[in-house]
Protein backbone atom coordinates (compact mmCIF):
# COMPACT_ATOMS: atom_id res chain seq x y z
CA UNK A 1 0.00 0.00 0.00
CA UNK A 2 1.30 3.35 -0.96
CA UNK A 3 1.90 5.71 1.95
CA UNK A 4 -0.85 8.23 2.46
CA UNK A 5 0.24 11.82 2.02
CA UNK A 6 0.01 13.77 5.27
CA UNK A 7 -3.07 15.94 5.38
CA UNK A 8 -2.44 19.61 4.88
CA UNK A 9 -3.50 20.43 8.41
CA UNK A 10 -0.87 18.06 9.86
CA UNK A 11 1.88 19.60 7.75
CA UNK A 12 0.61 23.00 8.77
CA UNK A 13 0.74 21.93 12.42
CA UNK A 14 4.34 20.81 11.92
CA UNK A 15 5.31 24.21 10.53
CA UNK A 16 3.37 25.98 13.24
CA UNK A 17 5.17 23.99 15.92
CA UNK A 18 8.53 24.85 14.38
CA UNK A 19 7.61 28.51 14.19
CA UNK A 20 6.34 28.40 17.79
CA UNK A 21 9.57 26.83 19.04
CA UNK A 22 11.65 29.35 17.09
CA UNK A 23 9.57 32.21 18.46
CA UNK A 24 9.96 30.81 21.97
CA UNK A 25 13.73 30.56 21.54
CA UNK A 26 13.91 34.11 20.21
CA UNK A 27 11.79 35.40 23.07
CA UNK A 28 13.97 33.53 25.56
CA UNK A 29 17.09 34.99 23.96
CA UNK A 30 15.58 38.48 24.02
CA UNK A 31 14.53 38.11 27.66
CA UNK A 32 17.94 36.78 28.63
CA UNK A 33 19.69 39.68 26.95
CA UNK A 34 17.27 42.18 28.51
CA UNK A 35 17.71 40.73 31.96
CA UNK A 36 21.50 40.67 31.49
CA UNK A 37 21.40 44.37 30.73
CA UNK A 38 19.58 45.13 33.94
CA UNK A 39 21.73 43.21 36.43
CA UNK A 40 25.05 44.69 37.41
CA UNK A 41 27.10 42.43 39.66
CA UNK A 42 30.25 43.51 41.45
CA UNK A 43 32.48 42.16 38.70
CA UNK A 44 30.58 44.03 36.01
CA UNK A 45 30.61 47.17 38.11
CA UNK A 46 34.38 46.88 38.58
CA UNK A 47 34.68 46.59 34.83
CA UNK A 48 32.52 49.69 34.30
CA UNK A 49 34.53 51.70 36.82
CA UNK A 50 37.73 50.55 35.17
CA UNK A 51 36.32 51.82 31.90
CA UNK A 52 35.37 55.13 33.49
CA UNK A 53 38.87 55.42 34.99
CA UNK A 54 40.35 54.76 31.55
CA UNK A 55 38.30 57.56 30.00
CA UNK A 56 39.36 60.04 32.67
CA UNK A 57 43.03 59.09 32.38
CA UNK A 58 42.76 59.37 28.61
CA UNK A 59 41.13 62.79 28.89
CA UNK A 60 43.99 64.00 31.10
CA UNK A 61 46.51 62.73 28.57
CA UNK A 62 44.56 64.44 25.81
CA UNK A 63 44.60 67.76 27.69
CA UNK A 64 48.40 67.52 28.03
CA UNK A 65 48.66 66.67 24.34
CA UNK A 66 46.73 69.81 23.38
CA UNK A 67 48.71 71.96 25.80
CA UNK A 68 51.94 70.84 24.16
CA UNK A 69 50.56 72.19 20.87
CA UNK A 70 50.54 68.74 19.24
CA UNK A 71 46.84 68.67 18.29
CA UNK A 72 45.23 70.52 15.40
CA UNK A 73 42.04 72.39 16.21
CA UNK A 74 39.84 70.00 14.19
CA UNK A 75 41.42 67.00 15.87
CA UNK A 76 41.06 68.48 19.35
CA UNK A 77 37.39 69.30 18.81
CA UNK A 78 36.61 66.00 17.11
CA UNK A 79 38.41 63.80 19.64
CA UNK A 80 36.82 65.66 22.57
CA UNK A 81 33.39 64.95 21.05
CA UNK A 82 34.15 61.26 20.47
CA UNK A 83 35.42 60.93 24.04
CA UNK A 84 32.34 62.70 25.37
CA UNK A 85 30.06 60.38 23.38
CA UNK A 86 31.87 57.33 24.74
CA UNK A 87 31.57 58.62 28.31
CA UNK A 88 27.87 59.39 27.77
CA UNK A 89 27.38 55.84 26.46
CA UNK A 90 29.00 54.43 29.58
CA UNK A 91 26.78 56.64 31.74
CA UNK A 92 23.72 55.36 29.84
CA UNK A 93 24.75 51.76 30.49
CA UNK A 94 25.06 52.51 34.19
CA UNK A 95 21.69 54.25 34.18
CA UNK A 96 19.96 51.24 32.62
CA UNK A 97 21.60 48.76 34.99
CA UNK A 98 20.12 47.50 38.26
CA UNK A 99 23.03 47.45 40.71
CA UNK A 100 23.56 44.64 43.20
CA UNK A 101 22.42 45.53 46.75
CA UNK A 102 25.11 47.52 48.55
CA UNK A 103 26.60 48.98 45.39
CA UNK A 104 23.93 51.58 44.54
CA UNK A 105 25.98 54.43 45.99
CA UNK A 106 29.05 53.46 44.01
CA UNK A 107 27.00 53.41 40.80
CA UNK A 108 25.44 56.74 41.63
CA UNK A 109 28.86 58.29 42.41
CA UNK A 110 30.32 56.87 39.22
CA UNK A 111 27.49 58.39 37.20
CA UNK A 112 28.04 61.80 38.76
CA UNK A 113 31.77 61.60 37.95
CA UNK A 114 30.89 60.74 34.35
CA UNK A 115 28.61 63.78 34.20
CA UNK A 116 31.48 65.95 35.48
CA UNK A 117 33.84 64.49 32.92
CA UNK A 118 31.34 65.15 30.11
CA UNK A 119 31.17 68.77 31.20
CA UNK A 120 34.97 69.09 31.16
CA UNK A 121 35.16 67.48 27.71
CA UNK A 122 32.50 69.86 26.39
CA UNK A 123 34.68 72.78 27.43
CA UNK A 124 37.78 71.60 25.57
CA UNK A 125 36.64 72.89 22.15
CA UNK A 126 36.34 76.45 23.48
CA UNK A 127 39.57 76.27 25.45
CA UNK A 128 41.96 75.09 22.70
CA UNK A 129 44.81 77.60 22.77
CA UNK A 130 44.10 78.67 26.36
CA UNK A 131 46.67 76.62 28.27
CA UNK A 132 45.71 78.00 31.68
CA UNK A 133 42.08 76.98 31.28
CA UNK A 134 43.16 73.58 30.03
CA UNK A 135 45.49 73.15 33.02
CA UNK A 136 42.61 73.87 35.38
CA UNK A 137 40.40 71.38 33.51
CA UNK A 138 43.22 68.83 33.75
CA UNK A 139 43.40 69.36 37.52
CA UNK A 140 39.66 68.77 37.86
CA UNK A 141 39.97 65.59 35.80
CA UNK A 142 42.73 64.41 38.12
CA UNK A 143 40.33 64.83 41.05
CA UNK A 144 37.67 62.82 39.22
CA UNK A 145 40.19 60.06 38.58
CA UNK A 146 41.19 59.94 42.26
CA UNK A 147 37.53 59.76 43.27
CA UNK A 148 37.03 56.84 40.89
CA UNK A 149 40.04 55.09 42.44
CA UNK A 150 38.37 55.41 45.84
CA UNK A 151 35.07 54.11 44.44
CA UNK A 152 36.88 51.11 42.97
CA UNK A 153 38.51 50.32 46.29
CA UNK A 154 35.08 50.04 47.96
CA UNK A 155 34.18 47.06 45.79
CA UNK B 1 60.75 48.78 -12.52
CA UNK B 2 57.81 46.42 -13.20
CA UNK B 3 59.01 44.21 -10.35
CA UNK B 4 59.25 47.15 -7.94
CA UNK B 5 55.75 48.28 -8.84
CA UNK B 6 54.51 44.68 -8.59
CA UNK B 7 55.43 44.75 -4.92
CA UNK B 8 52.61 47.24 -4.33
CA UNK B 9 50.12 44.36 -4.63
CA UNK B 10 51.76 42.83 -1.56
CA UNK B 11 51.92 46.19 0.20
CA UNK B 12 48.28 47.08 -0.46
CA UNK B 13 47.10 43.58 0.41
CA UNK B 14 49.08 43.54 3.63
CA UNK B 15 48.35 47.12 4.70
CA UNK B 16 44.65 46.68 3.99
CA UNK B 17 44.66 43.42 5.90
CA UNK B 18 47.13 44.10 8.71
CA UNK B 19 46.57 47.78 9.41
CA UNK B 20 42.82 48.09 9.01
CA UNK B 21 40.50 49.52 11.61
CA UNK B 22 40.21 46.24 13.51
CA UNK B 23 43.92 45.69 13.71
CA UNK B 24 44.75 49.26 14.75
CA UNK B 25 42.36 49.32 17.71
CA UNK B 26 42.55 45.64 18.65
CA UNK B 27 46.34 45.49 18.74
CA UNK B 28 46.70 48.72 20.69
CA UNK B 29 44.18 47.42 23.22
CA UNK B 30 46.22 44.22 23.53
CA UNK B 31 49.36 46.29 24.19
CA UNK B 32 47.50 48.45 26.69
CA UNK B 33 46.41 45.37 28.64
CA UNK B 34 49.30 42.94 28.32
CA UNK B 35 52.32 45.02 27.28
CA UNK B 36 54.59 43.10 24.92
CA UNK B 37 53.26 39.67 25.92
CA UNK B 38 51.26 39.14 22.73
CA UNK B 39 54.08 39.89 20.30
CA UNK B 40 54.25 36.16 19.51
CA UNK B 41 50.70 36.20 18.13
CA UNK B 42 51.74 38.82 15.54
CA UNK B 43 54.84 36.85 14.53
CA UNK B 44 52.90 33.59 14.27
CA UNK B 45 50.10 35.22 12.25
CA UNK B 46 52.61 36.89 9.93
CA UNK B 47 54.43 33.62 9.24
CA UNK B 48 51.10 31.91 8.53
CA UNK B 49 49.86 34.60 6.16
CA UNK B 50 53.16 34.68 4.22
CA UNK B 51 52.92 30.92 3.73
CA UNK B 52 49.29 30.92 2.64
CA UNK B 53 49.53 34.06 0.54
CA UNK B 54 52.45 32.56 -1.37
CA UNK B 55 50.44 29.36 -1.91
CA UNK B 56 47.46 31.36 -3.21
CA UNK B 57 49.65 33.30 -5.62
CA UNK B 58 51.26 30.06 -6.81
CA UNK B 59 47.90 28.35 -7.35
CA UNK B 60 46.60 31.38 -9.23
CA UNK B 61 49.66 31.42 -11.48
CA UNK B 62 50.13 27.68 -12.08
CA UNK B 63 46.61 26.27 -11.95
CA UNK B 64 44.95 29.52 -13.05
CA UNK B 65 42.53 29.07 -10.16
CA UNK B 66 41.67 31.88 -7.76
CA UNK B 67 40.69 31.06 -4.17
CA UNK B 68 36.93 30.69 -4.53
CA UNK B 69 37.21 28.40 -7.55
CA UNK B 70 39.44 26.25 -5.35
CA UNK B 71 36.98 26.46 -2.44
CA UNK B 72 34.12 25.23 -4.62
CA UNK B 73 36.11 22.45 -6.25
CA UNK B 74 37.39 21.08 -2.93
CA UNK B 75 34.45 21.68 -0.57
CA UNK B 76 31.64 21.00 -3.03
CA UNK B 77 28.70 23.30 -3.78
CA UNK B 78 26.76 23.23 -0.45
CA UNK B 79 29.67 23.87 1.94
CA UNK B 80 31.37 26.10 -0.61
CA UNK B 81 28.20 28.18 -0.91
CA UNK B 82 27.93 28.56 2.87
CA UNK B 83 31.58 29.66 2.90
CA UNK B 84 30.85 32.17 0.13
CA UNK B 85 27.90 33.66 2.04
CA UNK B 86 29.88 33.83 5.29
CA UNK B 87 32.92 35.35 3.57
CA UNK B 88 30.93 37.99 1.77
CA UNK B 89 28.93 38.83 4.87
CA UNK B 90 32.22 39.43 6.66
CA UNK B 91 33.49 41.45 3.71
CA UNK B 92 30.43 43.71 3.89
CA UNK B 93 30.70 44.14 7.67
CA UNK B 94 34.43 44.86 7.44
CA UNK B 95 33.88 47.28 4.55
CA UNK B 96 31.20 49.06 6.60
CA UNK B 97 33.56 49.34 9.57
CA UNK B 98 36.30 50.77 7.33
CA UNK B 99 33.92 53.30 5.76
CA UNK B 100 32.81 54.37 9.23
CA UNK B 101 36.46 54.71 10.23
CA UNK B 102 37.21 56.76 7.10
CA UNK B 103 34.40 59.19 7.99
CA UNK B 104 35.83 59.57 11.51
CA UNK B 105 39.35 60.26 10.24
CA UNK B 106 38.07 62.75 7.64
CA UNK B 107 36.07 64.48 10.37
CA UNK B 108 39.21 64.77 12.49
CA UNK B 109 41.06 66.24 9.51
CA UNK B 110 38.43 68.69 8.29
CA UNK B 111 35.83 69.18 11.01
CA UNK B 112 33.06 68.55 8.45
CA UNK B 113 29.95 66.53 9.26
CA UNK B 114 30.66 62.84 9.62
CA UNK B 115 27.56 61.65 7.75
CA UNK B 116 28.31 63.85 4.74
CA UNK B 117 31.89 62.59 4.77
CA UNK B 118 30.72 58.98 4.95
CA UNK B 119 28.63 59.36 1.81
CA UNK B 120 31.28 61.44 0.03
CA UNK B 121 34.05 58.97 0.86
CA UNK B 122 32.03 56.00 -0.36
CA UNK B 123 31.25 57.78 -3.62
CA UNK B 124 34.89 58.79 -3.98
CA UNK B 125 36.15 55.25 -3.45
CA UNK B 126 33.52 53.93 -5.86
CA UNK B 127 34.72 56.39 -8.51
CA UNK B 128 38.36 55.43 -7.99
CA UNK B 129 37.56 51.73 -8.36
CA UNK B 130 35.37 52.38 -11.40
CA UNK B 131 37.80 54.63 -13.25
CA UNK B 132 41.23 53.20 -12.40
CA UNK B 133 42.85 50.04 -13.68
CA UNK B 134 43.81 47.42 -11.07
CA UNK B 135 47.50 48.35 -11.08
CA UNK B 136 46.67 52.01 -10.44
CA UNK B 137 44.41 51.08 -7.55
CA UNK B 138 47.02 48.91 -5.86
CA UNK B 139 49.76 51.48 -6.40
CA UNK B 140 47.62 54.38 -5.12
CA UNK B 141 46.63 52.63 -1.90
CA UNK B 142 49.89 50.71 -1.53
CA UNK B 143 52.12 53.79 -1.64
CA UNK B 144 49.81 56.18 0.22
CA UNK B 145 49.34 53.59 2.96
CA UNK B 146 53.06 53.81 3.69
CA UNK B 147 52.39 57.06 5.59
CA UNK B 148 51.25 54.82 8.44
CA UNK B 149 54.95 54.15 9.08
CA UNK B 150 54.79 57.19 11.36
CA UNK B 151 53.18 54.86 13.95
CA UNK B 152 56.22 52.56 13.94
CA UNK B 153 58.59 55.56 14.08
CA UNK B 154 56.71 56.89 17.11
CA UNK B 155 56.98 53.51 18.80
CA UNK B 156 60.75 53.38 18.27
CA UNK B 157 61.25 57.01 19.38
CA UNK B 158 59.47 56.21 22.66
CA UNK B 159 62.25 53.71 23.47
CA UNK B 160 60.62 50.37 24.13
CA UNK B 161 62.50 47.91 26.31
CA UNK B 162 63.80 45.62 23.57
CA UNK B 163 64.64 42.82 26.01
CA UNK B 164 61.01 42.70 27.11
CA UNK B 165 59.89 42.92 23.49
CA UNK B 166 62.06 39.87 22.71
CA UNK B 167 60.58 38.03 25.70
CA UNK B 168 57.13 38.71 24.23
CA UNK B 169 58.04 36.49 21.29
CA UNK B 170 57.49 33.48 23.56
CA UNK B 171 53.90 32.82 24.68
CA UNK B 172 53.48 33.29 28.42
CA UNK B 173 50.23 33.31 30.35
CA UNK B 174 49.85 36.41 32.55
CA UNK B 175 50.15 35.69 36.28
CA UNK B 176 46.70 36.96 37.22
CA UNK B 177 43.11 35.80 37.70
CA UNK B 178 41.00 33.68 35.35
CA UNK B 179 39.43 36.73 33.75
CA UNK B 180 42.82 38.05 32.67
CA UNK B 181 43.76 34.66 31.25
CA UNK B 182 40.53 34.60 29.22
CA UNK B 183 41.17 38.16 28.04
CA UNK B 184 44.69 37.18 27.05
CA UNK B 185 43.27 34.27 25.04
CA UNK B 186 40.67 36.54 23.43
CA UNK B 187 43.27 39.06 22.29
CA UNK B 188 45.68 36.34 21.11
CA UNK B 189 42.92 34.84 18.95
CA UNK B 190 41.81 38.29 17.79
CA UNK B 191 45.29 39.38 16.70
CA UNK B 192 45.93 36.07 14.97
CA UNK B 193 42.58 36.36 13.17
CA UNK B 194 43.04 39.99 12.19
CA UNK B 195 46.44 39.21 10.65
CA UNK B 196 44.97 36.27 8.72
CA UNK B 197 41.76 37.99 7.54
CA UNK B 198 40.65 35.88 4.62
CA UNK B 199 39.94 38.76 2.25
CA UNK B 200 43.71 39.26 2.04
CA UNK B 201 44.25 35.94 0.28
CA UNK B 202 41.16 36.38 -1.91
CA UNK B 203 42.37 39.78 -3.02
CA UNK B 204 45.96 38.69 -3.47
CA UNK B 205 45.24 35.64 -5.62
CA UNK B 206 42.77 37.61 -7.77
CA UNK B 207 45.33 40.42 -8.04
CA UNK B 208 47.97 38.00 -9.30
CA UNK B 209 45.55 36.96 -12.05
CA UNK B 210 44.60 40.57 -12.80
CA UNK B 211 48.30 41.26 -13.35
CA UNK B 212 48.67 38.22 -15.63
CA UNK B 213 51.44 36.63 -13.61
CA UNK B 214 53.06 33.59 -15.21
CA UNK B 215 55.21 30.79 -13.69
CA UNK B 216 58.22 33.04 -14.42
CA UNK B 217 56.87 35.42 -11.77
CA UNK B 218 56.83 32.82 -8.98
CA UNK B 219 60.02 34.21 -7.44
CA UNK B 220 58.40 37.61 -7.40
CA UNK B 221 55.28 36.03 -5.84
CA UNK B 222 57.25 34.96 -2.79
CA UNK B 223 59.03 38.33 -2.54
CA UNK B 224 55.78 40.27 -2.86
CA UNK B 225 53.98 38.13 -0.26
CA UNK B 226 56.92 38.13 2.15
CA UNK B 227 57.78 41.83 1.83
CA UNK B 228 54.17 43.00 2.16
CA UNK B 229 53.46 40.77 5.13
CA UNK B 230 56.72 41.52 6.96
CA UNK B 231 56.00 45.24 6.54
CA UNK B 232 52.44 44.71 7.78
CA UNK B 233 53.71 42.60 10.68
CA UNK B 234 56.28 45.24 11.66
CA UNK B 235 53.61 47.95 11.64
CA UNK B 236 51.29 45.76 13.72
CA UNK B 237 54.12 45.20 16.19
CA UNK B 238 54.51 49.00 16.30
CA UNK B 239 50.85 49.30 17.29
CA UNK B 240 51.35 46.82 20.13
CA UNK B 241 54.41 48.75 21.32
CA UNK B 242 52.46 52.02 21.30
CA UNK B 243 49.70 50.45 23.38
CA UNK B 244 52.27 49.14 25.86
CA UNK B 245 54.29 52.37 26.02
CA UNK B 246 51.59 55.02 26.04
CA UNK B 247 48.44 53.49 27.49
CA UNK B 248 49.48 50.66 29.81
CA UNK B 249 51.33 52.86 32.35
CA UNK B 250 48.25 55.11 32.71
CA UNK B 251 45.63 52.35 32.92
CA UNK B 252 44.04 53.49 29.66
CA UNK B 253 42.13 51.03 27.49
CA UNK B 254 41.83 52.72 24.07
CA UNK B 255 38.30 52.29 22.73
CA UNK B 256 38.13 55.07 20.14
CA UNK B 257 39.85 55.31 16.76
CA UNK B 258 40.89 58.92 17.39
CA UNK B 259 42.76 57.81 20.54
CA UNK B 260 44.85 55.36 18.56
CA UNK B 261 45.68 58.01 15.96
CA UNK B 262 46.94 60.28 18.74
CA UNK B 263 49.22 57.44 19.88
CA UNK B 264 50.58 57.13 16.35
CA UNK B 265 51.97 60.66 16.50
CA UNK B 266 52.39 60.97 20.24
CA UNK B 267 56.02 62.13 20.55
CA UNK B 268 55.75 64.57 17.62
CA UNK B 269 53.91 67.74 16.67
CA UNK B 270 50.94 68.63 14.50
CA UNK B 271 52.53 67.63 11.18
CA UNK B 272 53.04 64.09 12.47
CA UNK B 273 49.43 64.01 13.65
CA UNK B 274 48.26 64.97 10.19
CA UNK B 275 50.56 62.31 8.70
CA UNK B 276 49.15 59.71 11.11
CA UNK B 277 45.61 60.72 10.13
CA UNK B 278 46.45 60.57 6.41
CA UNK B 279 48.21 57.20 6.80
CA UNK B 280 45.26 55.78 8.72
CA UNK B 281 42.91 57.16 6.08
CA UNK B 282 44.90 55.52 3.27
CA UNK B 283 45.01 52.15 5.05
CA UNK B 284 41.30 52.19 5.88
CA UNK B 285 40.48 53.21 2.31
CA UNK B 286 42.70 50.42 0.98
CA UNK B 287 40.93 47.92 3.24
CA UNK B 288 37.49 49.18 2.15
CA UNK B 289 38.43 48.76 -1.52
CA UNK B 290 40.01 45.38 -0.83
CA UNK B 291 36.90 44.02 0.92
CA UNK B 292 34.49 45.40 -1.71
CA UNK B 293 36.51 43.94 -4.58
CA UNK B 294 37.02 40.65 -2.71
CA UNK B 295 33.27 40.27 -2.39
CA UNK B 296 32.88 40.66 -6.15
CA UNK B 297 35.82 38.32 -6.91
CA UNK B 298 34.43 35.65 -4.57
CA UNK B 299 30.95 35.66 -6.07
CA UNK B 300 32.12 35.60 -9.70
CA UNK B 301 34.80 32.97 -9.11
CA UNK B 302 32.39 30.73 -7.23
CA UNK B 303 29.75 30.85 -9.98
CA UNK B 304 32.37 30.79 -12.74
CA UNK B 305 31.34 34.18 -14.16
CA UNK B 306 33.59 36.62 -16.00
CA UNK B 307 35.45 38.98 -13.69
CA UNK B 308 38.33 41.43 -13.79
CA UNK B 309 38.93 45.04 -12.86
CA UNK B 310 40.84 45.59 -16.07
CA UNK B 311 37.94 44.39 -18.23
CA UNK B 312 35.44 46.95 -19.53
CA UNK B 313 32.58 47.19 -17.01
CA UNK B 314 30.02 46.15 -19.65
CA UNK B 315 31.79 42.87 -20.32
CA UNK B 316 31.83 41.92 -16.61
CA UNK B 317 28.39 43.17 -15.49
CA UNK B 318 27.94 40.86 -12.48
CA UNK B 319 31.42 41.63 -11.19
CA UNK B 320 30.87 45.39 -11.53
CA UNK B 321 27.44 45.28 -9.93
CA UNK B 322 28.78 43.06 -7.15
CA UNK B 323 31.51 45.44 -5.98
CA UNK B 324 29.17 48.40 -6.30
CA UNK B 325 26.57 46.47 -4.29
CA UNK B 326 29.19 45.74 -1.61
CA UNK B 327 29.87 49.47 -1.25
CA UNK B 328 26.17 50.33 -1.13
CA UNK B 329 25.40 47.68 1.50
CA UNK B 330 28.41 48.70 3.55
CA UNK B 331 27.35 52.35 3.35
CA UNK B 332 23.86 51.47 4.56
CA UNK B 333 25.26 49.53 7.52
CA UNK B 334 27.73 52.29 8.38
CA UNK B 335 25.00 54.94 8.12
CA UNK B 336 22.62 52.93 10.32
CA UNK B 337 24.34 54.23 13.44
CA UNK B 338 26.29 51.08 14.34
CA UNK B 339 29.67 52.16 15.62
CA UNK B 340 32.63 51.02 13.46
CA UNK B 341 34.31 49.35 16.42
CA UNK B 342 31.21 47.26 17.18
CA UNK B 343 31.38 46.03 13.60
CA UNK B 344 35.08 45.31 13.97
CA UNK B 345 34.48 43.06 17.01
CA UNK B 346 32.05 41.04 14.93
CA UNK B 347 34.25 40.81 11.85
CA UNK B 348 37.47 39.89 13.68
CA UNK B 349 35.97 37.10 15.78
CA UNK B 350 33.48 35.69 13.27
CA UNK B 351 36.19 35.99 10.62
CA UNK B 352 38.21 33.51 12.67
CA UNK B 353 35.36 30.99 12.52
CA UNK B 354 35.34 31.03 8.70
CA UNK B 355 39.12 30.84 8.31
CA UNK B 356 39.58 27.03 8.39
CA UNK B 357 37.19 26.44 5.48
CA UNK B 358 39.02 29.06 3.42
CA UNK B 359 42.55 27.92 4.17
CA UNK B 360 41.99 24.14 4.06
CA UNK B 361 41.20 23.96 0.31
CA UNK B 362 44.20 26.17 -0.47
CA UNK B 363 46.54 23.78 1.34
CA UNK B 364 44.97 20.76 -0.38
CA UNK B 365 45.37 22.19 -3.89
CA UNK B 366 48.87 23.56 -3.31
CA UNK B 367 49.95 20.09 -2.16
CA UNK B 368 48.29 18.31 -5.10
CA UNK B 369 50.93 17.27 -7.64
CA UNK B 370 48.27 16.54 -10.29
CA UNK B 371 47.23 20.18 -10.27
CA UNK B 372 50.47 21.97 -9.43
CA UNK B 373 52.98 19.76 -11.29
CA UNK B 374 56.56 20.77 -10.51
CA UNK B 375 55.31 23.77 -8.50
CA UNK B 376 53.66 21.57 -5.87
CA UNK B 377 54.30 22.36 -2.18
CA UNK B 378 57.59 21.20 -0.74
CA UNK B 379 57.30 18.84 2.26
CA UNK B 380 58.22 21.73 4.55
CA UNK B 381 55.48 23.93 3.04
CA UNK B 382 52.89 21.22 3.65
CA UNK B 383 54.07 20.49 7.20
CA UNK B 384 54.05 24.20 8.10
CA UNK B 385 50.74 24.73 6.32
CA UNK B 386 49.19 21.85 8.28
CA UNK B 387 50.64 23.18 11.55
CA UNK B 388 49.11 26.62 10.93
CA UNK B 389 45.82 25.09 9.80
CA UNK B 390 45.60 23.21 13.13
CA UNK B 391 46.30 26.48 14.99
CA UNK B 392 43.69 28.30 12.90
CA UNK B 393 41.14 25.58 13.66
CA UNK B 394 41.87 25.66 17.41
CA UNK B 395 41.56 29.46 17.38
CA UNK B 396 38.33 29.21 15.37
CA UNK B 397 36.82 26.86 17.94
CA UNK B 398 37.90 29.08 20.83
CA UNK B 399 36.89 32.41 19.24
CA UNK B 400 33.19 32.65 20.09
CA UNK B 401 33.37 31.13 23.62
CA UNK B 402 36.17 33.59 24.41
CA UNK B 403 34.14 36.49 23.01
CA UNK B 404 31.18 35.56 25.22
CA UNK B 405 33.30 34.91 28.32
CA UNK B 406 35.13 38.24 28.06
CA UNK B 407 32.16 40.36 26.88
CA UNK B 408 34.04 41.01 23.61
CA UNK B 409 37.32 41.83 25.31
CA UNK B 410 35.99 44.16 27.97
CA UNK B 411 38.60 44.32 30.77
Amino acid sequence: MAPQPRPCAVRYMGNRQTIFILALLLAAAALTSCSRKKTLGRDELRSEIRSAYSFVAESEMFIDYIRQGHATRHYAEGHATYLKDAVAQLDKELEQAAPEPGTQNVVSDCRSYMALLCRELSGIATNVGDNDALAVAGKRMENIRKSLERAYSFL
Amino acid sequence: MKKILGITLGIMTALGGFVDLGQIVFTMQAGALFGYRLMWAIVLGTAAIILYMEMCGRIAVVAKKPVFTVVRSRLGFPLGFVTLIASNLLNVITCAAELGGIAIVLHLLTGWQERVLLIGATLGLGMIVFLFRFQWIEQTFGFSGLMIIVFAVSAVVLHPNWNQVARGLLPTIPPADTKDVLLYGYFAVGIFSAVLMEYEVHFYSSGAMEEDWTPKDLGENFMVAAFGCVLGGALTAGLLLLGALIFLPHGIFPEILSTTVMAGAFPFGQKALILALMGTLACLAGAAVETALSGAYNACQFFNLRWGKNQPAKSVPVYTLAWMGMFVLALLIAASGLRPLQLVDISVIFGMVVLPVTYYPILRIAADRNVMGTHVNSKLDTIMGTFFLVLITVAAIAAIPLMIATHAGNP
